[in-house]
């Protein structure tokens, strides 16, 4: 059920940035150019879906004297929607070619 | 860290603060600790890295992206939804229907069985066609500054007024009753005949029930039950004086208050004045009467003569006001109008300024126009809640 997911071409978008290793909320919208009002939501409907999961990071950060952080990654249901998104939406594999051989 | 970094980076804050409240309490605290994790590295980032040309404004608006996360969390959550779903899905039922009408009609029974005035709204008052019942007095419209009612007007309601059926006198005031301190309250001997009162026995009183009855008390029977064990003794003691127990009241019947465990029955209003003066009665007559040349309408707006002189020397006792029944209208004369006029000549010829009218079915109220020494009248079922 899950693979029958049909994703918005923006989801798609940051479903693929969280694979190419983006995994903070900040660092997505730096790397898609999105608002922080339109990539929260969206990682809150892609969790909800199962598409992705959410963790806090280690308490080691804490140690760095800053806050932790929650990070998100890609789950294999995700993997495989973004598969089927990548079919969908062509032009999503040169919007993210550049970061991918970055 | 400069101001002009930490003047964003706090705004920031506040507003991602602020957004929390919009999230569900018990996703609350990730949520904020999840922004706040996320504004620190973005500061950081903005600023130490100065990649932005305008990292407050940009700092700012990653904030503001927080209210419309939260308000995705608010609409969004599962147990939300369900919450609204499974509310929506129960209001709709018929078992909650019912049980929401026996909980209304619960409350409703155990606070008017609890609480005499709620009661008194919700039940008929315990009186042979309350809606003709009024009470009236000297004063204003509260109890505090009400008092007695000349005896010329009482005397004038009872004899020739076309409108008043009948008018009882009463006034009530503390005292010892067989070493109990309660309410005594001295009534005129027509005043349960007018209210129709029933006794224990259900029986009514009549015209002659207190006849030679000098006296004379009847027992409320909340007082009755909790001094005498629901015993009825011949004779009580009140003030150092005994008087002769002729009956006790219907449990339904109560006036004003129920806290009156003694009605006594006292003597006319004429005969209560004993230091009437002859120079206060005088000025009494003379403003009741209307001058040579002086039309209703001139009367009405001639204030009183001295009113604190003479008002207080005549009336009917402390604290008493007057209960009357109107009479009921032959059905040809019954329209507002016809009445108004009849009872204003009435009112300008006898008892002028003040008025106490009839209008429609129901006895009105008006306060004339005689400064703070008016008469005040009401229905009585309107007049219950002032007590």
């Amino acid at each position: 059920m899950k693979d029958e997911i049909k994703l918005t071409h923006t989801s798609a978008l940051v479903l693929k940035v969280v694979s190419g290793g983006c995994n903070y909320g900040f660092d997505i919208m730096e790397r898609t150019g999105l608002q922080s009002g339109t990539v929260y939501p969206i990682l809150r409907r892609l969790e909800e879906s199962g598409l992705i999961l959410a963790r806090w990071e280690p308490q080691a950060a804490q140690q760095l004297q800053r806050p932790q952080r929650r990070y998100y990654k890609l789950t294999r249901a995700g993997e495989r929607t973004l598969v089927k998104a990548a079919l969908r939406y062509p032009l999503l594999q040169n919007l993210t070619a550049g970061e991918e051989k970055r | 860290v400069n101001r002009r970094a930490i003047e964003p980076y706090l705004v920031a804050r506040c507003l991602i603060r602020a957004a929390a409240w919009i999230v569900p309490s018990r996703s609350r605290a990730d949520w904020q600790r999840e922004w706040m994790g996320e504004l620190h590295y973005a500061q950081r980032t903005l600023w130490e890295e100065g990649r932005e040309l305008a990292p407050g404004s940009r700092l700012v608006g990653f904030a503001l992206g927080a209210f419309q996360d939260a308000a995705w969390y608010r609409t969004h959550t599962w147990s939300g939804e369900h919450f609204k779903w499974t509310v929506a899905r129960g209001t709709e039922s018929a078992s909650f229907c019912l049980f929401a009408i026996g909980i209304i009609l619960a409350l409703i029974t155990v606070t008017s069985g609890f609480l005499p005035r709620t009661r008194a709204a919700l039940l008929r008052l315990p009186y042979t066609d309350p809606d003709r019942i009024a009470t009236v007095a000297q004063g204003d419209a509260t109890l505090a500054v009400r008092s007695g009612i000349r005896d010329e007007w009482v005397r004038w309601w009872r004899t020739d007024s076309h409108l008043i059926e009948g008018a009882a006198t009463y006034f009530w005031s503390e005292k010892t009753v067989d070493r109990r301190g309660t309410q005594v309250a001295t009534v005129s001997p027509d005043f349960f005949q007018l209210l129709g009162a029933r006794t224990e026995e259900k029986r009514r009183f009549a015209s002659n029930s207190f006849e030679n009855c000098g006296d004379c008390v009847v027992l409320s029977n909340d007082f009755w039950r909790k001094a005498y064990d629901g015993k009825t003794p011949a004779s009580i003691v009140m003030d150092g004086t005994r008087f002769r127990v002729i009956a006790v009241l219907n449990k339904e019947f109560w006036f004003l208050t129920r806290r009156i465990g003694v009605w006594a029955i006292g003597r006319e209003p004429q005969r209560e004045n004993r230091g009437r003066d002859p120079a206060s009665a005088r000025r009494h007559r003379r403003a009741g009467s209307r001058g040579a040349g002086i039309d209703c309408a001139g009367e009405r707006r001639q204030p009183l003569v001295e009113p604190d002189r003479y008002f207080f020397t005549e009336h009917t006792g402390s604290r008493s006001v007057l209960v009357l029944r109107a009479r009921a209208y032959p059905r040809h004369r019954n329209d507002s109008a016809s009445r108004s006029r009849e009872f204003r000549a009435m009112e300008c010829a006898r008892i002028s300024p003040c008025a106490v009218f009839l209008l429609q079915d129901r006895i009105a109220a008006r306060r004339c126009a005689a400064g703070r020494f008016g008469i005040y009248a009401s229905a009585f079922d309107h007049d219950v809640g002032r007590y």
